[in-house]
């Protein structure tokens, strides 16, 4: 197994060097993982849709030959530069070295931590396998998205129960990409030298340090990795703004795929993001197309073919006319993708859309209000509780959630608005969701667990205006003086 | 805004005056007093609801009310007029309609009785208005009770007066045949007939006066005269800024303080917010009286904090590193809290996965047997625990079985049947969740196969019917 751990490192690697030069190795080689992860998601599943058995040995080999193939369409792209070995390129290694001991680590110390959706995840995950798309058991596809299970499998093909191991590496590939984004961005917006260090490492402190979160980072589930992928959507979007570098939007388009493929909701979050993006008018027409086609479309074929393949299971959450809803919805996104080049949209409508995202969103949370009103106030007042008192989250929403209010730096963030209207939104949909499903004041409630979403975005966001903030103090300190 | 701002603030207080501040009470002790159950909230959540409602009526009211003042001092005939008028309007308002009491600490009795010719009556379950229970010694004092209940025999009655706030609950029932009881609070009698075995519960007036005394009723008629103030208060405010409106160039109306005012926008709309959501809360009557003091304590806290902030910039840093600290120190014992950690699996198995998250048996017998149960025929003995409607429900409803049957037979084995049984196949054996194994064997070579249920001790043994033909266990029930 750890032979094929490499194998899917090295994938990673394949995609990661296409990235090279415009983006920093370092991080590259943290990507490094999650491109692995994502190309084994990806060939499990196209595997899997065209009905040909999965076995070790003929996944070994099809990844084999894409590595070839992803090294050798780097070398056609950059021929002369193609040898031009950079010390950098030792982060590859170390990073290699770092994931390969850490799941070693955890394979052999079974640190995990499941509940009743762990136990039905890894189901999926045996399904999957052993019968492809045709038949689900307990959970399917209108549940949840399929990322997990597909995880869930490597240790399957390797006759092992289930993968216990794969959550915490991934979680600690995240945290040093998120203190590394966090320096670079920290310094950015600050003129110190310790002080964006000092806060990120706060930052990453007071997200972890949740109880929640810590338990999440072994936590067969959902949650944390869509709160990695919504994080590196989204301040993947802000870098290839703040850097003009749009290098950053291959991340973008990377992590939208895998974020769709994580929970069926996350589909509300993605277009609420890709629908910023497009009305932000920061990226141009061409970089808009090719950052979100490929999610809107993957998820649009998904959705498709799981309304074909119509799976039976209790707990589905969504009926395959919600899902039929969706996919219009997303077909709609595309129209509107496609014509944003529109000199009326882009003069007229986009620069208000902020303005009308907003009371669109107070506008259906009062109507929900009215609907369902001492339902919604049920529903809010569990999900206050579950975030301030019982669900597990200790003092950090108390502080982040303070902070992000009190500390207002006179300067404003460039494209400020995509975290804000990000966090709002997210927050919103929780509170609709609530309407929907029901909510209750334990640690276990969806909506509870769902914070862990949105918690890397919020902590990024807070220490980017923190940094602003003790800049700002110092220039006052000198005007005064 | 800087560091000036101890300063405005000061000023502020200064230049405020006593009506401000006279208005800030008023509304604070209205809205406390009708909407969040003044006199049950305990003490400190007492003070410091107070506190945070005061703190915030405050500044609205020398922020958006004093230039409405202002504007009527300087008129004072249209002043007189106008308090005048909408006090005599109030007062009309207070005779016409019924004035709906709030429940306030005073002297109550009841008394419950039971006519001679009823059955014996049971009280039960007495407890006050926040839902504390009330010790039965102190109802009857010496008299022998059974589980806290007062059994009231035919011709008896209980007396119980103390000062209290709010009303008594309680639950009575008829015993043995119909009878009758009679309820006294405060004088005012109730004549309720219970059938054989009905129970009811009884919640007494919480709005009686009962037998107040002087420093109550003095109390009570202040409270009362409050609420007068505050409603003229704001009739007079709303003609008063009406009439600004009307004047047009006559008066432009400004925030008062509009540095200062800007300045804590952002804590007048949270808390804003807060006070009407805790409005909506009893609103939508959803008793929880910590709940007001959950809700309003952090726009109060975030007051402080901005107050701080803006004299100490460097206060997210610590507040960040304190919270670290205190974060990491819930992890050890020294902090008193529920913490979840992960569990560590020395050879993880599916199996020991789904008996850790403790689902229920039907679902771990099909968590187990998953794929195989779905297109099966389940045949369960009538004894067993499966049997119940929950567990039917659920293996129906998680396998989509097409078939469940409950049999009348014994599933229960016999040691040699146990032995014969194990024998036969290999088994897959999974823990239970409480005691016990359930043994499956693998389906896949006759799917949809009847399975038929039976135990030894606490082993499960789903063994498919042909098996249980060819080892003698297919008893007398009949499947087709």
């Amino acid at each position: 197994m750890i032979l094929f751990l490499i194998e899917i490192y090295l994938l990673g690697c394949g995609m990661a060097v296409h990235f090279r030069i415009k983006l920093p190795d370092f991080f590259l080689s943290l990507m490094a993982v999650f491109f692995g992860l994502l190309g084994y998601f990806i060939n499990l599943v196209v595997l899997t849709l065209f009905k040909i058995h999965i076995t070790i040995n003929f996944l070994a080999i099809l990844i084999g030959l894409e590595i070839i193939l992803l090294f050798g369409a780097r070398y056609y792209k950059v021929r002369r530069d193609y040898f031009n070995i950079k010390p950098s390129l030792l982060f590859f290694l170390i990073s290699g070295l770092g994931f390969i001991a850490s799941c070693w680590y955890f394979f052999v110390n079974g640190w995990v931590f499941y509940s009743p959706d762990s136990m039905y995840m890894v189901i999926m995950a045996k399904s999957l396998l052993e019968t492809g798309f045709s038949e689900w058991y307990f959970a399917s596809p209108l549940l949840w998205g399929i990322f997990v299970p597909a995880m869930q499998t490597i240790g399957m093909l390797f006759e092992y129960e289930y993968t216990w191991f794969i959550q915490p590496v991934i979680s600690i590939v995240f945290l040093a990409s998120f203190l590394y984004l966090l320096i670079r961005a920290g310094r950015k917006e600050s003129d110190k030298k310790w002080m964006p260090i000092i806060l990120a490492v706060l930052g990453g402190l007071i997200m972890i340090s949740a109880n929640m979160y810590w338990a999440a980072q072994f936590y067969i589930h959902t949650n944390l990795n869509s709160g990695i992928s919504l994080f590196f959507v989204v301040v993947s979007l802000f870098m290839a703004v703040r850097e003009d570098n749009k290098s950053w939007l291959g991340i973008t388009a990377l992590f939208l795929i895998m974020f769709g493929m994580l929970r069926t909701e996350n589909v509300i979050v993605a277009s609420l993001v890709i629908v910023l993006a497009v009305v932000s008018n920061r990226l141009n027409y061409r970089e808009r197309l090719l950052t979100f086609l490929p999610y809107l479309g993957v998820q649009i074929l998904w959705n498709l073919f799981i309304l074909r393949i119509k799976p039976v299971a209790f707990s589905n959450l969504m009926t395959a006319d919600q899902l039929l809803v969706v996919t219009i919805a997303l077909i709609l996104l595309v129209v509107l993708l496609m014509v944003s080049d529109n000199k009326w949209l882009k003069e007229k409508l986009f620069p208000k859309m902020p303005i009308i995202l907003v009371s669109g969103i107070l506008l259906t949370i009062l109507l929900v209000v009215i609907l369902r009103r001492q339902a919604i106030f049920v529903f809010v007042l569990n999900n206050l509780t579950t975030m301030f008192l019982t669900g597990q989250w200790l003092a950090t929403f108390w502080v982040v959630i303070t902070f992000l209010v009190l500390v207002r730096p006179k300067t404003k963030l460039d494209f400020d608005s995509i975290f804000k209207l990000t966090i709002i939104g997210f927050f919103a949909m929780i509170v609709m969701m609530g309407a929907l499903k029901g909510s209750h004041a334990g640690w276990w409630d969806s909506a509870n667990r769902m914070y862990i979403h949105i918690l890397p975005v919020m902590v990024f966001y807070l220490i980017l205006r923190l940094n602003i903030h003790f800049s700002e103090l110092k220039i006052e300190q000198s005007t005064n003086e | 805004m800087d560091k000036k701002i101890f300063k405005d603030i000061k000023q502020h207080l200064k230049k405020s005056g006593l009506i401000t501040t006279l208005i800030a009470v008023s509304f604070t002790l209205t809205l406390f007093i009708r909407f969040l159950d003044f006199f049950i909230t305990p003490t400190l959540i007492k003070v410091i609801v107070f506190v945070t409602l005061c703190a915030f009526f405050f500044f609205v009211s020398s922020f958006f009310i004093q230039p409405i003042l202002d504007y009527l001092f300087a008129r004072v005939k249209l002043s007189i007029f106008l308090v005048v008028a909408s006090g005599l309007a109030i007062s009309l308002l207070f005779i016409i309609l019924p004035y709906r009491n709030v429940p306030f600490r005073t002297n109550h009795r009841l008394e419950v009785s039971v006519p001679s010719d009823s059955t014996r009556v049971v009280m039960e379950a007495l407890s006050d208005a926040a839902g504390n229970p009330i010790p039965v010694d102190e109802v009857v004092p010496g008299i022998e009770t059974e589980d806290d209940d007062i059994f009231i025999s035919p011709g008896d009655a209980i007396i119980y007066q103390r000062q209290m706030t709010g009303n008594l609950i309680f639950n009575l029932t008829a015993v043995d045949n119909p009878g009758q009881v009679i309820v006294t609070w405060d004088g005012e009698q109730e004549v309720m007939d219970l059938e054989a075995g009905e129970t009811r519960v009884v919640e007494t007036n919480p709005f009686s006066w009962g037998f107040p005394s002087k420093l109550m009723t003095l109390f009570m008629i202040a409270v009362a005269l409050n609420e007068w103030f505050s409603l003229v208060t704001v009739v007079v405010l709303f003609l008063g800024r009406l009439k600004i409106f009307i004047a047009g160039s006559d008066w432009k109306y400004r925030v008062n303080f509009p540095e200062l005012a800007h300045f804590l926008a952002d804590y007048l709309i949270i808390n804003g917010i807060l006070v009407s959501l805790v409005l909506l809360e009893r609103f939508l009557k959803i008793p929880n009286i910590e709940v007001s003091l959950l809700v309003v304590l952090p726009g109060f806290i975030f007051l402080v904090l901005k107050i701080i902030h803006n004299y100490f910039p460097v206060l997210p840093l610590i507040v960040l590193s304190a919270t670290v600290l205190f974060n990491i120190l819930a992890y050890s014992s020294w902090i008193n809290v529920p913490i979840m950690r992960p569990y560590y699996e020395k050879t993880p198995t599916f199996n020991r996965l789904a008996v850790r998250v403790d689902p229920d048996e039907p679902t771990l017998l099909s968590v187990g047997y998953y794929r195989e149960l779905r297109g099966a025929e389940l045949i369960l003995p009538a004894e067993s625990e499966f049997t119940g409607d929950y567990y039917q429900r659920r293996l129906i409803l998680i396998n989509q079985l097409r078939n469940l049957f409950v049999e009348d037979y014994s599933g229960e084995l016999s040691y040699e049947e146990y032995t014969a049984l194990v024998e036969k196949a290999e088994w897959h054996k999974w823990d239970k969740r409480t005691s016990g194994s359930f043994y499956f064997l693998d389906m896949e070579s006759t799917p949809g196969s009847p399975i038929a249920f039976y135990f030894y001790e606490n082993d499960v043994f789903l063994v498919p019917i042909e098996f249980s033909k060819e080892l003698g266990l297919f008893h007398d029930f009949v499947f087709d």
